[in-house]
């Protein structure tokens, strides 16, 4: 009977004597949440731009592991109940000045922390996700969102990373604070699951993990219907559909075919006005395909789009208006990559995006695509 | 025996100087001919294409074209069988018929880099016997 009373979570006491605490839920929850925040943080403050899926999984992951816990909050046992530790002021002035007695579950104070932990989570989740759409201009929130509140959401995102190394250092802190005061691992009790008995008068709850699966399916239903409507949704900002292959054709003899998106009309004016002195070089063409691919360019310049290229370079250099590589903007986004990259015969210059932007013909940009290549092996 | 060797060694020559002049198809024939009647325009007492004259050209120090494209090899490379680069990084194919089979067989592509080329390289257009002189070896090879 103990058994089965375990596996079900309720407190049952054990062979030993100790007593089941967390259930099996709670712990695995805990622990997930650790390897994928750690993840989202590892690869957010120190990955490289092309780490961005590796990130984005860690953080799907973490999304799905507050919505088990918030369904579970509902639906675990006992001690994972949101009704067994309910946010109160009260309780915490009373942890704090030591009349309050410890129980199994979260104390007071601890209560609070598991609240602000979810919360900065799903903040961080939903920031994060609009970021993605904004800036980057992929996932569900593409269409539904600009890049000016993308880049907002991007510092709101990068201020709640901040708070919750703050968080996870506090929570340590109280862990080992609370272990110490108790005489009892509570880090060791959220790998076994197991304490020490002691009085507590929380009302047992069995766990309903047949009601906690539906709910969890009818999120993930939910879920997948949204953003299946939200990637369907019209995005004329984004750049997309055919290329003038002209252009492509023409443009891309001597370079990588740059994007209209990347320069102003005006720039482009000039540039398809002044081909036969093409940056130092003869470009010319004859007047048919110079009008059909400067139409084109005016068309799709960067004042139509709301990518990140176009309102990066959407204000041309002043000095040099017609070289996208002289604004500070282009110069501050490649600041990583070192002088003798561009250097390299392999690369031809900064002026061929294509050399390590995958996708620079879409106009796109996307950091997923970027590969520096391996410098080729020396041969004669 | 030397000289067994020697007019064996000729006789290759010979052979392979006519298969590389073979080799030029009916493709590049047409551009040829294209070019020897715009030589004719220029000059009637034009009387045929140098490709020994094509291939100095080719190779040779040019001046009055931009700085960083003194020469034909600036971009193609002095091995016309090996593919080049443009300034801005893109590989460029070889010139050479025999690597690249389908090099010379379209009059406005050939135009059109005729025109731009001498103007980066020598900064002025070239005459149709230089330009001719030019494809005729590089059809030969």
């Amino acid at each position: 009977m103990d058994r089965i009373a375990n596996q079900s979570g309720t407190s049952g006491e054990t062979a030993s004597g100790d007593v089941r605490v967390w259930d099996a839920g709670v712990r695995l929850f805990h622990w997930l949440l650790v390897i994928f925040v750690a993840g989202a943080a590892l690869s957010g403050f120190f990955g490289p731009k092309n780490w961005l899926d590796f990130h984005l999984w860690a953080g799907y992951a973490a999304a799905a592991l507050i919505a088990f816990r918030l369904v579970w909050g509902l639906t675990g046992a006992t001690h994972a109940r949101f009704s067994s530790f309910p946010p109160s002021l009260a309780g915490v002035r009373a942890h704090l000045s030591g009349k309050h007695a410890a129980g199994y579950g979260h104390n007071p104070l601890g209560a609070l922390m598991v609240y602000a932990l979810l919360a900065i989570i799903v903040a961080l989740a939903l920031t994060g996700l609009w970021t993605l759409g904004g800036v980057v201009r992929q996932g569900p929130l593409a269409a539904l969102s600009s890049y000016a509140s993308g880049r907002t959401a991007k510092e709101i995102h990068e201020f709640l990373a901040w708070g919750v190394i703050g968080l996870v250092a506090l929570h340590l802190g109280g862990v080992i604070f609370e272990s110490r005061r108790e005489k009892e691992n509570l880090a060791r009790a959220m790998v076994t699951g197991l304490k020490r008995p002691r009085p507590d008068s929380t009302p047992k709850r069995a766990a309903r993990p047949v009601v906690a699966t539906l709910a969890l399916l009818g999120l993930a239903a939910a879920t997948f219907a949204i953003v299946s409507w939200a990637d369907r949704l019209p995005a004329p900002f984004i750049p997309s559909g055919p290329v003038l292959a002209e252009w492509k054709a023409e443009c891309g003899d001597c370079h990588t075919p740059h994007h209209p998106s990347l320069l102003p009309a005006a720039s482009w004016e000039k540039i398809m006005a002044t081909l036969d002195d093409h940056f130092g070089e003869d470009a010319s063409l004859d007047a048919g395909a110079m009008e059909n691919i400067r139409d084109w360019l005016v068309a799709n310049a960067a004042g139509h789009y709301d990518t990140r290229a176009a309102n990066s370079f959407r204000q041309p250099d002043a000095a040099e208006p017609l070289r996208i590589t002289a604004t500070a903007r282009w110069k501050r986004i490649h600041d990583d990559v070192p002088a003798e990259t561009f250097k390299r015969k392999d690369i031809g210059g900064p002026v061929n995006c294509a050399a390590c932007h995958g996708d620079a013909e879409s106009g796109l940009f996307a950091p997923q695509k970027i590969n520096i290549p391996k410098p080729p092996k020396e041969s004669s | 025996m030397k000289h067994a060797r020697a007019i064996a060694m000729a006789i290759g020559l010979a052979a392979a100087a006519f298969t590389g002049a073979a080799s030029a198809g009916p493709g590049q024939d047409a551009i040829i001919a294209a070019w020897a009647d715009k030589a004719k325009a220029a000059d009637p007492a034009f009387s045929g294409f140098d490709a020994a004259a094509g291939k100095a050209f080719f190779f040779a120090k040019h001046t009055g074209g931009g700085a960083e494209t003194p020469s034909c090899t600036s971009c193609h490379t002095d091995n016309i069988k090996k593919s080049g680069q443009t300034r801005a990084g893109k590989a460029i194919d070889p010139m050479a018929v025999s690597v690249q089979a389908d090099r010379y067989t379209d009059l406005a592509k050939v135009e059109k880099w005729i025109g731009r080329n001498c103007n980066s390289v020598l900064g002025r257009d070239c005459t149709a016997k230089e330009a001719g002189d030019v494809i005729s070896w590089l059809a030969s090879q």
